[in-house]
């Protein structure tokens, strides 16, 4: 079994249970959202725990923030919790943080272990436009943002925002180094990419969202577990981080599978 | 490295690897000698590299770092061809120890394992890998070792080897790394066992490349081989593709000076095994002609007609060209061995003008010096 086939084909294939809810009709689509989403995430936080048994060091951290994160996100997708939160914003600011640390800690481990040094120019000059970008968006959208929540909010909020971007500038040298060896040597993981591209798209998701329909950031809250394309966006970078992490643990495997098969002819 | 020269040895080191890696692959081609077929007795080899080995004092350090180099060059096509995902080994530096181990030892086993057998090379083994990924120590065994097998040396010898495994395990595992040889079978151990270590470590690979005089007993070993000494499961022979390499891997630090250094070395070669295939026979020296036709067949070496009185030497199936782009560079040392047989032969010094191919026929015509 080619484990970088199967990879590509799984991510086609989780194209679907992500589309699926754009299809279904609202009631169940927001069934199907209030399951599919803690689940991937259960999914993929046991995933991300059992791969950092197998590394040390600043990667087996990376892993083990990226399992936390994981664990912490479906906390926000358990409806029956809402009213709680709203009860109490304190708790939910402080949800908030501890999850985004998880998540900013796993990209400070990720990018320890990244060989930036190798990114071309042309990487930088990306990164740079990624980091422009971010901070146009930010300048355009945070300030409806801290007129609509209440004043508990707007500090962590903002900042939030702010780290949104740290995080996608953390990570952006591995999807560039890989694209960089792609057509060379191939030695960038390809898994570890699906990952961490998992990872950027469920940071951006909100955002490419509003951009392409010119909604508000303070908007798209309502939309979650409606079956909007926010969701299918969400649901989709979620299924992108499982399947990358589920073949990741089965690479050892499968790639000797595949070295066996080409020893004896096949 | 040599310019040009070392630029078309290069391309067809990667050319050999390429083949025998269809070998592998279980890939059906016709034989390469029609007469002798796709081997060559170990002894062929095995001198190609001791006598330099003894003449020369940089040729081990030349020899190691030619062969890590190519098999590191080489290890992405081992990587294509056996389908391997080329980030196999990623981030190895952060694999826990238990997994650096186990995965470590079974593409060892199975690979390089694998390529051992099929060329006829030994049968290699993971012996007691302490792999902590930070601080690599990978000890390998090779038993029969084709490099060594039936050689008496005072210093262990397989500088080929040495460096192929460096240059394949470098290349997997991203990082640079060295090797030397603990134990060899030419000093008197059991098998043939190997340190792969991280770059710049330890004193152990300033010796192994820097001997004093190697020192070997070259006649035992040549009445080994025409007394059919064999390794006991892989037999006597090795694969041609596996001289082939030896053989550019031993050129192509400076092809033209080390194709005349060979030159010189088989010259004085030559002239030493017609007195010891006179004896080894016990034959008179009318019928040396036919002695050392049959030394040359013997060893799968090649098929030589020599008349009586004729200056002019014609060999098929020669081993160091069959199968592969022919080029005078490659026969330095057999073209000296020739000249000094038949120098001897003819009791006058003779010199080869110019060697002409002619289909798969080496014609060499002689001349008084």
């Amino acid at each position: 079994m080619n484990p970088r086939l199967v990879l590509k084909a799984l991510i086609l294939l989780m194209l679907v249970p992500a589309l699926i809810c754009l299809l279904l009709p609202d009631s169940i689509a927001r069934s199907y959202t209030q399951i599919m989403f803690p689940l991937i995430l259960l999914v993929s936080g046991i995933l991300a725990m059992r791969v950092s048994t197998i590394y040390t060091n600043w990667l087996r951290n990376a892993f083990v923030f990226l399992s936390l994160f994981l664990f912490l996100m479906i906390f926000p997708h358990f409806d029956f919790l809402w009213s709680f939160y709203a009860a109490h914003p304190l708790f939910v600011v402080l949800l908030q943080w501890v999850t985004y640390a998880m998540l900013v800690l796993c990209s400070i481990y990720v990018l320890k272990v990244t060989e930036v040094r190798q990114i071309s120019g042309k990487g930088w000059l990306l990164i740079a436009a990624m980091l422009v970008i971010g901070i146009v968006i930010l300048v355009y959208h945070l300030p409806p943002v801290l007129q609509y929540y209440p004043a508990v909010y707007k500090l962590p909020l903002t900042l939030i925002y702010i780290l949104d971007v740290a995080i996608v500038v953390m990570l952006m040298p591995v999807v560039l180094l890989y694209a960089q060896q792609m057509r060379v040597e191939g030695r960038e993981s390809i898994t570890f990419t699906t990952i961490v591209s998992g990872v950027i798209l469920s940071t951006i998701a909100v955002y490419l969202f509003v951009i392409v329909t010119g909604l508000q950031l303070y908007e798209a809250p309502r939309l979650f577990h409606t079956g909007s394309a926010l969701d299918s966006l969400y649901l989709f970078s979620y299924l992108l981080i499982a399947v990358g992490l589920y073949v990741h643990k089965k690479y050892d495997e499968w790639g000797f599978a595949q070295i066996e098969q080409a020893l004896s002819g096949g | 490295m040599g310019g040009e020269g070392a630029a078309n040895l290069e391309k067809l080191i990667d050319e050999v690897w390429s083949l025998f890696l269809d070998d592998l692959k279980k890939k059906e081609h016709p034989q390469i000698r029609a007469t002798f077929g796709d081997e060559v007795n170990l002894f062929v080899p095995q001198v190609r590299l001791l006598l330099p080995l003894h003449a020369n004092p940089r040729f081990p350090i030349s020899l190691y770092t030619a062969s890590y180099l190519g098999a590191r060059r080489n290890a992405y096509a081992i990587m294509r061809k056996l389908d391997m995902p080329p980030d196999f080994f990623w981030k190895f530096e952060y694999w826990t120890n238990e997994r650096a181990f186990e995965v470590l030892s079974k593409v060892i086993n199975r690979i390089f394992s694998e390529i051992m057998r099929t060329t006829k090379e030994g049968l290699l083994s993971v012996e007691n890998a302490s792999t902590d990924p930070k601080e690599i120590k990978i000890q390998l065994a090779l038993a029969e070792c084709v490099e060594c097998f039936g050689v008496s040396a005072n210093h262990p010898v397989c500088y080929y080897h040495a460096g192929t495994f460096t240059g394949i395990i470098s290349a997997l595992l991203g990082k640079e790394l060295d090797c030397y040889e603990t134990v060899c079978c030419a000093t008197g151990g059991a098998t043939c066992e190997f340190m792969v270590v991280n770059k710049g470590k330890g004193e152990e690979l300033e010796q192994y490349l820097n001997p004093a005089t190697i020192d070997f007993a070259l006649q035992k070993r040549l009445a080994g081989a025409l007394d059919g000494q064999t390794r006991p499961s892989i037999g006597s022979e090795a694969n041609l593709r596996y001289y082939h390499l030896v053989l550019l891997n031993s050129l192509i630090t400076n092809p033209k000076l080390f194709s005349a250094s060979s030159y010189d070395l088989g010259k004085e070669y030559g002239k030493n095994v017609v007195q010891f295939l006179a004896q080894y026979y016990q034959k008179q020296e009318h019928e040396l002609l036919e002695v050392v036709a049959q030394y040359y067949r013997v060893l799968k070496h090649l098929q030589l007609e020599l008349t009586q009185g004729t200056a002019v030497i014609r060999a098929a199936e020669v081993a160091e060209i069959s199968g592969l782009a022919t080029s005078a560079d490659f026969l330095g040392f057999l073209i000296g061995e020739l000249e000094g047989i038949v120098s001897v032969l003819r009791h006058e010094p003779l010199r080869c003008i110019e060697p002409i191919f002619e289909g798969n026929e080496l014609i060499l015509k002689l001349k008084p010096q």
